[in-house]
């Protein structure tokens, strides 16, 4: 294959979206060369598709089709395109929970990569450069006014939720990418700002393997992508003075490390946050093709999950509805009846990432049954709150059990032992703790400055170093740990230089 | 694709809506069902695709092993076909319905891809006038040779592109 692009910088940053685009902000910022490796497009707002199908085919990774493996596949949503997932998200912006900084604290020994004066001031900083606020009245939607009225007669604790996009204009499209550019997401906020301080962005490239020279990171190699057909058409060399940094996310990084020779702990750990949804329909419009795609929560932290709004594309709202043929198009032809709640759980299940024979990805991963006990119960909420809104069908979207509902009582139906984990259809777009930081070497692939433990200049910066799962959305931490390690880096790097 | 897979895409997606009013009723030609199965497969992960592939066959195949008939599925009558599709999605076996549900949400893409086919669907009916604010945003800086748009810029492959640092 013929070499098509040569270039060298201080960093190598695989990835652009939350974690990669941090690092290229802060590391540029500090006076550092960086160029960041993007395997997907990249997409100027205006450009984004409104139709799903071709929206899927430029934005996300093989069109939502990987999933894990195991018996029953939950898909794994990533992002594939500049911004990473970022550019299809709901923008939701969500802190460390403090539970979750003090365990990572003091069992793992990260204290210092989440200090918590450090910590609050990166929080505070990147809310203030992604305009980060609740959504506005007049943008909630249909969809979310009805989660709202619903929590509120359960006596849920419910919020609006804050997000990265203070001037969204409601056209409910966050996961095919904002049409608008209203939604912050690192493709036009820190990529473009790390590129107006010297980054350069190759998009349309796939790394394959990190280059090593005496036991260090000095490179990373790979294809670069036509445009339209996306296979590869030649190959790409790029060179890193003073490190490289993996930021493809908790499927990708350990995936590159493990191509790249690195073994141990690399891809063990791999954590998740399986989602499932439920629609419901109302005598009258719910509009859920207006308003922000997800805009008001019911946090359950201490049941395990959280209860969200989401607005479904029409063809994903289509495909969820129960049936086929009249009676399907009866209800296609009133799909602004429609509403759909969702519950993404805090799984404790854990997994295991590797590259295949086939050249793809396996993530062994399946829920333990006290994670399963958890979604029933949020699915038969979800089940309670939209008829508490209102509706006057249910669809659980559960094999065994009625797949319309027309009562609240029948919600009990899904705590049977009878509904088994096959019954559901989940989905993860939160992944974690593939190349997970720690103390300690035989623990953890990086050590608390996110630097592989045997691999000097290699540096893993996305939601794979995060050790566990959250329980809340990762972009904000992901960003905020980031920051952080990379402003560490560029001082270290800084002190070094002069004293040489 | 074989054509006889071809025919199968057609028949089978064709089959998840029905023609009979008030219902959304797509016109002839206006709803491209092998162009959205051939999108989705190719677009899919290896597995994924074979598994769109082998949904076909199983539906194509379903009169056989599921009715007992010795027919395919574009054999069967219009309102049969809908109705094994109906039994197949509600299947006790995992597999069968998922293969099922795959065909469906290809449908589904391909059904509501159709401008015409939303409009009708109310889907868009509700908006905001008037409180919503129209100025332009911010536009991403794109390195020349990164964009789709610019496809042929790449005129000599085996020229090197060498970015000083």
């Amino acid at each position: 294959m013929k070499l098509l692009l040569e270039d060298s910088a201080d960093f190598v940053i695989v990835g652009s979206g939350a974690g990669g685009a941090t690092a290229a902000r802060v590391l540029s910022e500090a006076g550092l060369s960086v160029i960041v490796l993007e395997e997907g497009p990249a997409l100027a707002p205006s450009a984004r598709s409104r139709g799903l199908i071709d929206a899927m085919h430029e934005s996300l990774r093989d069109m939502g089709t990987i999933a894990t493996s195991g018996r029953t596949p939950i898909p794994l949503l990533m992002g594939r395109c500049v911004g990473g997932s970022t550019a299809v998200n709901s923008g939701i912006i969500w802190r460390l929970p403090e539970d979750v900084r003090l365990d990572w604290s003091t069992r793992l020994g990260l204290s210092e990569l989440v200090d918590e004066k450090a910590l609050e001031r990166n929080f505070a900083r990147i809310e203030s450069d992604l305009g980060v606020t609740e959504v506005r009245e007049e943008m909630l939607g249909g969809n979310a006014q009805r989660l709202r009225s619903a929590s509120e007669a359960l006596g849920l604790p419910g919020r609006t939720i804050r997000r990265n996009a203070a001037q969204c204009q409601g056209s409910a499209r966050c996961l095919q990418g904002c049409p608008n550019g209203a939604r912050q997401s690192m493709d036009v906020s820190y990529i473009p700002r790390a590129m107006q301080h010297g980054a350069r962005v190759h998009a349309l490239s796939r790394a394959h393997r990190v280059v090593f020279e005496r036991g260090r990171a000095v490179g990373v190699s790979g294809v670069v992508l036509d445009p339209v057909t996306r296979d590869p058409k030649g190959e790409f060399r790029v060179r890193a003075t003073r490190g490289v940094i993996s930021a493809a996310g908790a499927v990708y990084t350990p995936a590159l490390l493990w191509n790249s020779g690195l073994r141990g702990r690399v891809g063990e750990g791999f954590q998740a946050h399986p989602g499932a949804a439920v629609v419901g329909q109302f005598p009258e419009p719910v509009g859920m093709g207006f308003g922000a795609t997800q805009s008001y929560e019911v946090p359950l932290r201490e049941r395990g999950y959280k209860v969200e709004s989401l607005a479904l594309p029409p063809e994903l709202l289509a495909a969820r509805i129960p049936g086929a043929g009249e009676s399907w198009q009866r209800d296609l032809r009133r799909l602004d009846h429609f509403a759909q709640f969702c519950a993404v759980h805090r799984a404790a299940a854990s997994g295991r990432v590797r590259p295949n024979l086939f050249g793809d990805i396996s993530v062994r991963y399946e829920l333990l049954p006290s994670d399963f006990e958890r979604v029933k119960q949020s699915v038969a909420l979800l089940v309670r709150l939209l008829f508490a809104a209102g509706a006057v069908e249910v669809y659980p979207g559960v094999a065994s059990v009625p797949e319309r509902m027309t009562n609240p009582e029948q919600a009990d139906l899904l705590l049977s032992e009878r509904v088994m984990r096959h019954d559901f259809h989940l989905l993860a777009s939160h992944h974690f703790g593939s190349a997970a930081a720690g103390a300690s070497a035989a623990h953890s692939v990086v050590g608390p400055d996110l630097q592989a433990h045997d691999v000097p200049q290699l540096y893993v910066m996305d939601a794979s170093a995060l050790p566990t799962n959250l329980g809340v959305n990762p972009q904000h931490t992901i960003m905020a740990v980031v920051y952080g390690a990379a402003e560490r880096l560029a001082n270290h790097d800084k002190h070094s230089r002069n004293a040489a | 694709m074989t054509r006889f897979e071809q025919s199968w895409v057609a028949d089978v997606l064709n089959a998840f809506t029905h023609d009979a009013e008030p219902a959304l009723s797509p016109r002839p030609g206006e709803v491209d069902y092998a162009s959205a199965f051939v999108r989705m497969r190719r677009g899919s992960t290896a597995l994924a695709g074979l598994g769109l592939r082998a949904a076909l066959w199983m539906v194509a195949l379903a009169p056989l092993w599921f009715m007992g008939r010795l027919v395919t599925f574009s054999r069967l009558a219009r309102r049969e076909r809908t109705d094994l599709l109906i039994k197949l999605l509600v299947h006790r076996s995992f597999v069968v319905r998922e293969l099922t549900m795959l065909l469906k949400l290809t449908a589904a893409m391909a059904l509501l891809g159709s401008v015409s086919v939303r409009a009708r669907s109310g889907y868009d009916s509700v908006t905001l006038p008037a409180l919503v604010e129209t100025r332009t945003r911010v536009q991403l800086p794109i390195l020349p040779h990164t964009t789709a748009e610019s496809a042929n810029t790449h005129s000599d492959p085996c020229e090197v592109q060498r970015v000083a640092s």
